[in-house]
C-alpha cells in the first residue's frame, strides 16, 4: 500500500476555559487548531522582550510571558506549545497558565477570542481528540463524565473506567455470548457435520449466567449514575411550606458549583452541593396544589415530571399548619406513586408548632417516613436532615475502585437491551423453540453489548467455530 | 461483433451466458472443452444449508441451476427439517454426466448465444477499457464485455504427493497460462488459492452389509420454482462409514510426503473443507471421521468419498481407504488430489461484479475466490445480467443483504478480508430469518423480471401469490375460531383448555397448528379460506409469516436501521487522504477497499463506527 503521509486537516481556532470557574491559585485557557500558533504570537509577548514566535517554537515548550488585549496587559503568563499531531486534539494546541480568578480568565479568553478564536462547544476539545482517532468512544465518554465529575468518587470511578475496566468486563462478556453463539451456528450450518452439539441445558446454564453478569453491570447503573451525576432531589409540598428557605439552608456556604459563563463545558443548570463525598443535585418544585390558572398548572405538571425523575424527594410539611395530616396522607400517596426514590419528610416549623413532638410521632406513622424535625428559617435540624440524606444513599462512598460500573446511560440503555434480549433467548430455550430464533436472540444481545464495545462480525463466529470443531466432509 | 463473451463454461460461465443472452445481449461462451461444461469436478451433489437457498435464490431470477438438478438429481434430501422453515435447506446427488449433457443442451438451445472451443489466454485494454479477448489460437476476438470465469484454471497446480504438475481442473485438462500475467499487466493483483478433491472408487468393490444405507427423501419438492413435480422420481442411496484408528496412523505415515505439511502448497485451502490428513494432524483426540460414499450417476460406477478429501500419495491414499470398514477391497478409479490456482481479491471488483481497473470486464466464481457451484453460478449470473445492461446503459441490479443471500455473498466479497476460499453460511446472513428458500420467488422474482430473464406470465403468477398471501393473512386476522374447535386440535398434556376462542392468525402461532388442520375441523372456515387460495404454497407462507412473525419483524427493523446507510454513495475517486479525523486502520481499509456506499464502509473490519460517523459529517449527513 503506497499511501500519503498522514496531514489531518485541522478545524477551525477554538478556545475555552480548561479549569473549573472560581477563585484558584492557577487557571488555564487553552486553543486549539487552524492557526492557533498565530494568534498566540498576536497576544503573547515573551518575557524580556526576546523575538519570539510560536510558529518556531517546539513541541511541549513552555514560555514565561505577558499577555495582553488591546486595552494593555491582562496577566503574566505561562505559554505551553503542542504541535500536531502530538497533542491531546492532534492538532496545534496553546494553552495559558494564568493566575486564578474569574476576572482575569474571562479576559484572557476575551482576548483571544478577539484576535481570531471562536469560543469551543460544550465538549468540543474532547469530541475532536475523537474524531482525530486519538481515543476512542468509551475514552471520550469516561473523559467526559472525568470533566463533569463533581466528587471524589466520582472521578474515581471514571478514571477506574478509563483503565478499562468495564471495557474488559464487557470483552469478557462478549466473548462468552460469541462462544454461545458459535455453538448455536455450528448447529445451523454444520448440522450435517459429524460434531456433537451442545446440550440444551449447558446452554440454558450459560446463558442464564451472561444473563445475570449484564443485570449486574445494569443494576450498577443505578449506583454508577448517582456517582456521576448525583442525588437527584427534589423539594416538595404545599407552596409556604418553607422549600425555598429549606433549598437556600442546603446550599448555604457549602454552594459548591456556580457558573454561568457561557460556552464552557460547565454550564450547570441545578443547584448542587456536596455532603461527605455525595453529591446532591437539589430542585425546587413549584408548590403542589390544584391550580386553575394555566401558568401554575404547567409549573405542577413539571414539578410531578422532576418527582419522577428524582431519587430523592424531601416532603416539607409545614408542622404548626392546621391539616398538617393532610399533608401526610399527600406525602404518603406520593411516596406509593414512587417507590423507586427515596422520601424524607421534613417537618418544618416546629418552632412554631403546640406539641411539635406528637405531631412529628404522627406523621412518622402516618407516612411510614423518616421525619426530620426542623426550623429552616433558624437551620435547626439541617445537620440532622443531611445526614439522613446522606444515610438514604448509604454505600455509594464505599465503592471501591475495583468494582465496575456502569455510569451512562448509553451503556446502561444497551445493556439492559442486551439483558433482554437474553431473557427472551432463556424462554425460547424452555420452550424448546427452533436453535435460529435462539440464535437470533443471541446475535441481538451481541450486538447491543456491540454497541459498546464496538461490532461483532460473522467472521468472529466462524473463526470460533473453525478453532473448536473438525468442519467439512 | 458480440456484446459479450464469457470465458470458462463452468457453473459461472453457464449462468453468466444464458442471462446475458437472455436479457438480449448476442453472446459467445467460450470453454477449453465444450464436452465438460458445467461440470462438477468435486462433490456430485448441489445445494446444501445456505447452498440450497442459493439456488432457489438464482431460480427465481431466471438462472438455469435448480432446473438443471430438477432433471438430473439422483437423490433429494431436505436439511435441516428438525428446525424452522428458515433453516431448511434443499439439497441433491446429480448425475454428473447427465447434469453436463443437460446443461449442454440448453445452452445450445439458446438463439442468442454461440459457443467456441478455445482457450482465453489474454484480455486486450484500451483507455481503461475492455477492447477483446485473445485467444489460443492467436486470434483477437472483440466484445463490447467479458465475464470471466476461469475456475481453478489459472496457472493450475496439481499436487499428489510430493508430484506436482500443471492442471486446470483434473490431471487430463491442461492449465490455462497467460492470462493472469495479462491480467497482471492490466493493473489486477493476483494470489494463490487451494482446494482439493477425495479419491473416486468402484461402488462394486464396496462390502454392502457395513456400510450404512442414507436414502433420499420421499416425495421431495423441486428446487425450481417453475418445475413440475420431482416427487416420483427415481433416486439412488448413499453409504456411510467412517475412519478408523487404523486408517489414521496409516495416514500418518504419508505425512511426511504430504505436500501440505512439507510447505509445497503456497495457496491457501478453506478450513470448511479439510483434508483428511489435516483433520487428523488438528483434531488428534478424534480417532474417527465420518465419510459418505456418494454415486455419482445412474450409469457410472464412481463413487465419491465424501470425507477423505487427501493430496497424500496414492499408495497412503489406497492403504488408507482399504482400512475404512466396509472398504477392505476397495478399488480406486483416481487419487484424490490438491490443486493451486490464481485468483483475484474481489476487493478489485465492484458490487455489480465488474471489475474497477477495467470497465465492462467483469469477473464471477473462483477468479474472486469463492468456492461452490452454487456461489459460482449465482455471481456468473449477476454478472451477465449486469454486463447486459451496462451495454444496453441500464443502471446495475444490485442485491442487497435484506434480499438475497447472493446479495450477502456479493456484499462479502467486497467488503471482507478473508484469504481462503470463501464458502456462504446461514451465519454470514444477518436477515437469515427473511431468507428463506421457501419465499425466493417473493423475494426476487421482481430483479429477475426486471433483468429481463423472467417473463411477464411467470412474473405475473408470482404477483398473483403473493397478493392471495396477503388476503389470506387479513382473512386469517379476522376470523375467530371457536374455543371447542382449538381445544380438540391443541395436544391435551401442553395447553390448558381454551376458554374463549381465538383469531385464526393467533391460533396458527400455536405449534402443530397449520390451516389444513383448521380446514379440517371448521368446513365453513375452509370453503371461505379455499375461494381465496387453495395453493398449498400459499398456505405455507401465510403459516410461516404468522409463525415468525415477531422476529420478521425485528429483521426488518434491522434493516430499515441500516438502509439509509446503504443509499449513502461514497464516489469512487472519494479523497479519503483529505477527511480529517479517520482512524489510520480505516483510512487505509477504505483506500483498500474504495467502498461504493457507506453501508458498505461499515462493513469493512477495520473501519469503525466512529470513522462512519466521520465520513457521514463529511457526505452531509
Amino acid at each position: 500500500m503506497t499511501e500519503r503521509p498522514l496531514t489531518p486537516e485541522a478545524g477551525e481556532a477554538i478556545a475555552a476555559i480548561a479549569t473549573p470557574v472560581g477563585v484558584g491559585a492557577l487557571a488555564i485557557v487553552r486553543m486549539s487548531g487552524r492557526g492557533v500558533l498565530e494568534i498566540a504570537d498576536r497576544v503573547f509577548r515573551k518575557k524580556g522582550g526576546t523575538a519570539f514566535s510560536f510558529k518556531e517554537a517546539e513541541g511541549f515548550s513552555a514560555h514565561f510571558g505577558t499577555l495582553s488585549d488591546s486595552r494593555g496587559m491582562v496577566d503574566e503568563v505561562i505559554a505551553l506549545v503542542f504541535r500536531a499531531p502530538s497533542s491531546f486534539t492532534m492538532e496545534d494546541m496553546v494553552e495559558f497558565t494564568c493566575h486564578g480568578g474569574p476576572v482575569v480568565v474571562r479576559h484572557l479568553l476575551q482576548a483571544l477570542l478577539d484576535s481570531g478564536c471562536r469560543l469551543a462547544e460544550p465538549g468540543e476539545f474532547t469530541r475532536r481528540a475523537f474524531l482525530s482517532g486519538r481515543i476512542d468512544l468509551l475514552q471520550a465518554e469516561a473523559i467526559g463524565e472525568m470533566i463533569h465529575a463533581r466528587t471524589e468518587s466520582a472521578f474515581r470511578t471514571a478514571v477506574t473506567q478509563m483503565q478499562g475496566n468495564l471495557s474488559r468486563h464487557l470483552q469478557e462478556m462478549r466473548a462468552g455470548l460469541l462462544q454461545s453463539c458459535a455453538l448455536l451456528e455450528l448447529e445451523l450450518d454444520f448440522s450435517e457435520d459429524d460434531v456433537e452439539f451442545q446440550s440444551r441445558d449447558a446452554l440454558r446454564l450459560e446463558v442464564g449466567r451472561l444473563q445475570g453478569e449484564i443485570l449486574r453491570l445494569v443494576e450498577s447503573y443505578r449506583e454508577g449514575h448517582l456517582l456521576t451525576e448525583g442525588v437527584a432531589t427534589v423539594i416538595a409540598g404545599r407552596p409556604n411550606a418553607g422549600k425555598s428557605t429549606l433549598l437556600n439552608a442546603l446550599l448555604g456556604h457549602e454552594r459548591a458549583i456556580v457558573s454561568h459563563m457561557p460556552g464552557t463545558t460547565r454550564d450547570y443548570i441545578e443547584e448542587c452541593f456536596i455532603h461527605e463525598k455525595t453529591m446532591f443535585r437539589l430542585t425546587d418544585t413549584a408548590g403542589l396544589r390544584e391550580s386553575d390558572e394555566a401558568v401554575e398548572h404547567e409549573g405542577i405538571k413539571r414539578s410531578y415530571r422532576k418527582i419522577s425523575e428524582a431519587d430523592l424527594m424531601l416532603y416539607m410539611i409545614d408542622s404548626s399548619s392546621g391539616d398538617f395530616l393532610k399533608e401526610a396522607a399527600a406525602a404518603r400517596e406520593l411516596r406509593q406513586r414512587h417507590p423507586e426514590s427515596g422520601m424524607i419528610v421534613v417537618a418544618n416549623k416546629t418552632d412554631l408548632a403546640s406539641d411539635a413532638g406528637g405531631r412529628i410521632a404522627q406523621l412518622q406513622s402516618e407516612t411510614a417516613c423518616p421525619v426530620i424535625a426542623m426550623a429552616a428559617s433558624k437551620g435547626d435540624g439541617l445537620n440532622e436532615l443531611k445526614s439522613t440524606m446522606a444515610g438514604m444513599v448509604e454505600g455509594l462512598d464505599k465503592l471501591h475502585e475495583a468494582s465496575v460500573l456502569v455510569t451512562s446511560l448509553r451503556h446502561y440503555e444497551a445493556l439492559r437491551n442486551a439483558a433482554d434480549s437474553l431473557d427472551n433467548a432463556l424462554q425460547l430455550i424452555s420452550a424448546r423453540e427452533p436453535a435460529e430464533l435462539i440464535a437470533f436472540e443471541l446475535r441481538s444481545a451481541l450486538d447491543y453489548v456491540g454497541e459498546i464495545t464496538g461490532k461483532v462480525v460473522s467472521e468472529e463466529l466462524l473463526n470460533t467455530i473453525f478453532d473448536q470443531f473438525c468442519i467439512g466432509k | 461483433m458480440y456484446d459479450i463473451i464469457v470465458a470458462g463454461a463452468g457453473h459461472a460461465g453457464c449462468e453468466a451466458a444464458l442471462a446475458a443472452a437472455r436479457s438480449g445481449s448476442s453472446c459467445l461462451l467460450i470453454s477449453s472443452d465444450l464436452t465438460a461444461v458445467a461440470r462438477m469436478s468435486c462433490n456430485p451433489a448441489i445445494g446444501g444449508v445456505a447452498k440450497g437457498q442459493i439456488t432457489r435464490e438464482i431460480d427465481a431470477l431466471g438462472g438455469e441451476m435448480a432446473k438443471a438438478i430438477d432433471a438430473t438429481g439422483i437423490q433429494f434430501r431436505m436439511l435441516n427439517l428438525s428446525k424452522g422453515p428458515a433453516m431448511h435447506s434443499p439439497r441433491a446427488q446429480a448425475d454428473r454426466t447427465a447434469y453436463t449433457e443437460y446443461m449442454k443442451r440448453v445452452l445450445e438451445a439458446e438463439t442468442n448465444l454461440d459457443l467456441l472451443q478455445d482457450t482465453v489466454t489474454g484480455i486486450e485494454v484500451r483507455g481503461g477499457q475492455f477492447f477483446g479477448v485473445e485467444l489460443q489460437s492467436g486470434r483477437i476476438l472483440r466484445a463490447g464485455a467479458a465475464i470471466l470465469t476461469c475456475g481453478t484454471f489459472l496457472n493450475g497446480l496439481i499436487h499428489i504427493g510430493m508430484n506436482h504438475f500443471p492442471g486446470g481442473r483434473t490431471i487430463a485438462e491442461p492449465p490455462v497460462t497467460g492470462l493472469t500475467e495479462s491480467l497482471v499487466a492490466a493493473g489486477f493483483t493476483t494470489a494463490r488459492l487451494k482446494t482439493g478433491t477425495p479419491p473416486r472408487v468402484d461402488r462394486r468393490s464396496i462390502d454392502y452389509s457395513i456400510v450404512i444405507e442414507q436414502k433420499g427423501d420421499e416425495n421431495p419438492p423441486p428446487f425450481s420454482f417453475s418445475s413440475g413435480s420431482i416427487a416420483g422420481k427415481e433416486q439412488i442411496s448413499c453409504f456411510l462409514t467412517k475412519t478408523t484408528h487404523k486408517t489414521h496412523e496409516i495416514l500418518r505415515t504419508g505425512f511426511d510426503r504430504s505436500p501440505l505439511f512439507s510447505g509445497k502448497v503456497q495457496g491457501v485451502g478453506p478450513r470448511y473443507c479439510p483434508s483428511i490428513e489435516d483433520k487428523i494432524h488438528r483434531f488428534t483426540e478424534r480417532d474417527s471421521h465420518h465419510i459418505f460414499l456418494e454415486p455419482e450417476g445412474f450409469h457410472t460406477n464412481e463413487m465419491y468419498v465424501n470425507g477423505f478429501s487427501t493430496s497424500l500419495p496414492e499408495d497412503i491414499q489406497i492403504a488408507g481407504l482399504q482400512s475404512i470398514p466396509g472398504m477392505e477391497e476397495v478399488k480406486m478409479i483416481r487419487p484424490g488430489y490438491a490443486i493451486e490456482y490464481d485468483y483475484f481479491h474481489p476487493s478489485q471488483i465492484r458490487r455489480s461484479l465488474e471489475t474497477k481497473a477495467v470497465e465492462n470486464l467483469y469477473f464471477a466464481g473462483q477468479i474472486n475466490g469463492t468456492s461452490g457451484y452454487e456461489e459460482a453460478a449465482a455471481q456468473g449470473l449477476m454478472a451477465g445480467i449486469n454486463a447486459s445492461r451496462k451495454l444496453k446503459e441500464l443502471p446495475p441490479i444490485h442485491l442487497q443483504r435484506s434480499d438475497a443471500y447472493i446479495g450477502v455473498l456479493i456484499d462479502d466479497l467486497v467488503t471482507k478480508e478473508t484469504n481462503e476460499p470463501y464458502r456462504m453460511f446461514t451465519s454470514s446472513a444477518e436477515h437469515r430469518l427473511i431468507l428463506r428458500h421457501d419465499n425466493a420467488d417473493l423475494r426476487l422474482r421482481k430483479f429477475g423480471h426486471t433483468a429481463g430473464l423472467v417473463d411477464d406470465d411467470t412474473y405475473r403468477e408470482t404477483l398473483n401469490k403473493n397478493d392471495e398471501i396477503v388476503r389470506m393473512t387479513a382473512f386469517a386476522r379476522s376470523r375467530t375460531i371457536p374455543a371447542e374447535a382449538l381445544n380438540s386440535l391443541l395436544p391435551a398434556e401442553l395447553n390448558r383448555p381454551m376458554t374463549g376462542g381465538q383469531k385464526a392468525a393467533s391460533a396458527l402461532k400455536r405449534p402443530g397448528i397449520t390451516l389444513n388442520r383448521l380446514f379440517a375441523a371448521l368446513p365453513d372456515f375452509a370453503k371461505e379460506a379455499r375461494l381465496i387460495s387453495s395453493n398449498p404454497l400459499v398456505h405455507e407462507q401465510v403459516e410461516i409469516n404468522l409463525a415468525y412473525e415477531g422476529y420478521l419483524k425485528r429483521e426488518l427493523l434491522q434493516t430499515e436501521k441500516v438502509a439509509r446507510l446503504e443509499s449513502l454513495i461514497l464516489p469512487e475517486t472519494f479523497n479519503y487522504h483529505s477527511v480529517t479525523g479517520l482512524s489510520s486502520e480505516g483510512r487505509e481499509k477504505l483506500l483498500h477497499f474504495r467502498p461504493e456506499t457507506l453501508g458498505q464502509a461499515s462493513r469493512i473490519m477495520g473501519v469503525s463506527p466512529s470513522d462512519i460517523s466521520v465520513l457521514m459529517v463529511r457526505l452531509g449527513r
